[in-house]
């Protein structure tokens, strides 16, 4: 089954996960199989209602998916090892005036 | 060999019966054998039984069918228990036996990092060792819970992807009960991907637990 943590994170997104023991552990919930569809289509930013810790509905939550894509599409990327390596090979190259 | 069940007949001589070679003079009249009966002093044998009155002899228990003195050993090797007398004992050491399962679950990353969103991951055992595969990078986590304590602290965890392999600014500790993981990364502007929780992807994980 399909566990959710029962507190959104500061995205709004919900922590999640497949789990294969009987009952949730402490602050998770089983999504109820009536909204597996809506979980797996919009995940992991729903809204989700709850009454007594039980999951009653579950719609999708698009502001805070397209406000996360806008975020991690301004994050900045950071160079990989092999790009410093490769910059610093670039520049070897261009001082001795050879081709690496 | 296997085990087979025995079906009657159902021609009333499925087994024999012996009594002592005085029963005559014993129980001389219907009335002292029926007395006998009633008391339960009547001494009789169950004698066998008798191949005709069956379609399919089962197979007799023995010793050798249900646990022999091999298979008792080796069960006291694997489990680490006492050598079993009787198959309940055989289970019992079973029962109480350390057993090692390998735990497989996934996760869909919600797109946060640092230290003030770690990510988490709860198993049903107690997790040794963990390994995430996933992401943008293709990259393997490492986790070895039983060297975390219940208090977040650095190069607890090893990221390995490409070129890189690295375990600074990777935070983890587990709860109190052993059986949840938490970490944050808070290298590299505190990367998702090296906390394995960037949005919308799919995570891998396998556990050794007990």
């Amino acid at each position: 089954m399909n566990i959710i943590n029962l507190t959104p994170e500061s995205n709004g997104a919900y922590a999640n996960q497949n789990w294969a023991g009987e009952a949730p552990p402490d602050g998770y919930v089983a999504i109820p199989e009536e909204f597996s569809s809506v979980w797996e289509q919009y995940k992991p930013f729903v809204t989700i209602g709850f009454t007594d810790g039980v999951i009653t509905s579950m719609v999708d939550n698009p502001t805070a998916r397209t406000a996360q894509e806008e975020a991690d599409a301004a994050r900045v990327v950071q160079p990989t090892l092999a790009d410093k390596n490769r910059a610093d090979i670039d520049f070897l190259a261009i001082m001795t005036g050879v081709s690496l | 060999m296997s085990v087979v069940d025995g079906v009657i007949a159902g021609t009333g001589n499925s087994r024999y019966l012996k009594s002592v070679s005085n029963f005559l003079s014993l129980y001389p009249t219907y009335s002292n054998f029926v007395s006998a009966l009633v008391e339960g002093t009547l001494p009789i044998d169950l004698n066998g039984l008798n191949a005709a009155g069956w379609t399919t002899l089962a197979t007799a228990l023995s010793k050798a069918n249900l646990l022999d003195d091999t298979t008792a050993a080796a069960i006291a090797t694997f489990t680490g228990q006492s050598t079993p007398s009787t198959v309940n004992a055989a289970l019992a050491a079973f029962a109480a036996a350390t057993r090692v399962k390998v735990e497989t679950t996934s996760y869909t990353g919600t797109g946060t990092g640092g230290s003030s969103n770690p990510s988490s991951i709860a198993f049903t055992g107690t997790p040794h060792i963990v390994f995430i595969r996933g992401g943008s990078e293709g990259a393997l986590g490492i986790f070895l819970p039983q060297s975390l304590t219940t208090s977040y602290a650095n190069y607890s965890y090893a990221y390995i992807a490409n070129t890189v392999a690295r375990t600074v600014g990777h935070f983890a500790q587990k709860s109190s009960d052993g059986k949840t993981l938490y970490w944050y990364n808070t290298y590299n502007a505190e990367s998702v991907a090296e906390q394995f929780n960037e949005n919308g992807v799919s995570y891998a994980v396998v556990a050794v637990t007990l």
